[in-house]
């Protein structure tokens, strides 16, 4: 791999990692901070990036990494612990496909803003990224275990939120 | 297997997760026979489909982007002179590489473009823009709004439920929605070059692409790269 072949392919990578950097901090100038940090730091170190397959991980891993390192607004974000402690392992509350599927964006964003951090960050990875869980515990640094768990109480919890929402809309629609 | 212990496996069964494997038999025979749990899978399909129609891909500022592209202009510094001859076939390779990149990148993003007009534009999330069986209706249709004489293959096993004009890289193409098995399936026609056929993957779904005819077939489905192969390669003008 040249330096020339790894710069094309990453710097088509802009736009995933700039909205993966806008889901990670509290404004979007924090975002085009951590954004352009990234892209000084893969530059500087793109001969470690061992297959240009996982060049999209790789940036997003280094975007996480620095995000962590300068503690940056995951720390300073307040988190919603409505669902959090949920134990997916019991039988949980649910809502039907069809009402999934009638959700727009903006409902389905909400619901998204009230999980765990990490458990929001997981579940995107894997659904609106498209990364395998190994890929994801390379980019989060955990195990795979975890990523496994946190992809399956994340979507039970958006599950038990859409439900209750759909409860209450209903209560709202018969009052 | 009962329901309760279930509930922490279907998100990785969903996600096809290799840690699954052993299990994946008996968990299919439970879903099989309970209608609870089934219905729960859906819901997770349907959430997974809906996360995944999210934008994923955000332009940055105009400076971000510019302060990114100058990047690579930042060379290393060399220890010695390159002869002009060395520095002229290293143009040349880099020249040849980086079209094969770009063609690689373009593959993913092509194939990432596809499967998000799919999970956004099939009949179950938004009405098609002629719903209709008829061949020669959609033809029609199709003939007024495509820069090329309108085809709708017969996709082997599968029922025609309508179609939609679509755009992929500026060009205005085919989508053609077909259900199998109670999966629907998009079916993209385009005048756009394809040489050879292939399959790539994105967002979990696979994309399989043929030539046919001096035109394009890429067909996109919730099923295996071979079976979705096998019905694009059977799928007749």
């Amino acid at each position: 791999m040249t330096r020339e072949e790894f710069a094309t392919l990453a710097v088509g990578y802009l736009p995933d990692v700039t909205a993966y950097a806008r889901r990670l901090t509290r404004t979007r100038s924090d975002a085009d901070d951590l954004v352009q940090d990234t892209y000084d730091r893969a530059f500087g170190h793109w001969h470690e990036l061992r297959d240009l397959r996982s060049c999209r991980a790789w940036l997003l891993r280094i975007a996480r990494n620095l995000l962590t390192d300068h503690a940056r607004s995951v720390a300073a974000r307040p988190e919603l612990w409505l669902v959090a402690g949920t134990d997916s392992s019991e039988i949980q509350p649910t809502v039907s496909a069809e009402s999934v599927e009638r959700l727009d964006a903006r409902q389905l964003e909400a619901a998204l803003t009230q999980l765990p951090d990490e458990q929001r960050e997981t579940v995107l990875l894997c659904d609106l990224w498209g990364f395998a869980y190994g890929e994801i515990a390379e980019i989060m640094g955990c195990p795979l275990g975890t990523v496994q768990s946190r992809i399956a109480r994340g979507r039970a919890a958006l599950v038990a939120l859409l439900a209750a929402e759909t409860a209450a809309h209903g209560r709202r629609r018969g009052s | 297997m009962q329901c309760h212990e279930l509930t922490e496996r279907l998100s990785p069964y969903l996600d096809d997760a290799p840690s699954l494997a052993a299990e994946r038999a008996d968990l299919e025979a439970h879903l099989a026979a309970c209608a609870e749990c089934s219905d729960r899978l859906e819901s997770l399909r349907a959430l997974k489909h809906a996360i995944a129609r999210l934008p994923s891909r955000e332009e940055p500022p105009g400076a971000v982007r510019a302060h990114v592209e100058a990047l690579p202009l930042w060379k290393p510094r060399h220890g010695r002179r390159r002869t002009t001859l060395l520095a002229a076939a290293a143009a040349v390779v880099l020249v040849i590489t980086g079209v094969a990149i770009r063609r690689d990148h373009r593959t993913a993003r092509l194939a990432d473009d596809l499967v998000a007009d799919h999970l956004s534009s099939v009949p179950e999330v938004r009405p098609a823009e002629i719903a209709s069986n008829d061949r020669d209706a959609i033809m029609r249709f199709f003939a007024e709004h495509v820069p090329f004489a309108a085809v709708v293959p017969n996709v082997p096993g599968a029922e025609l439920l309508g179609a939609r004009l679509c755009r992929i890289e500026g060009r205005r193409v085919e989508l053609l929605f077909y259900r199998r098995e109670n999966r629907t399936l998009s079916l993209f026609v385009s005048d756009s070059p394809v040489t050879t056929g292939s399959c790539s993957e994105a967002r979990g779904l696979h994309v399989c692409s043929r030539p046919a005819g001096g035109l394009a077939l890429l067909l996109v489905g919730e099923l295996p790269a071979g079976e979705l192969r096998r019905l694009l390669n059977e799928s007749v003008l």
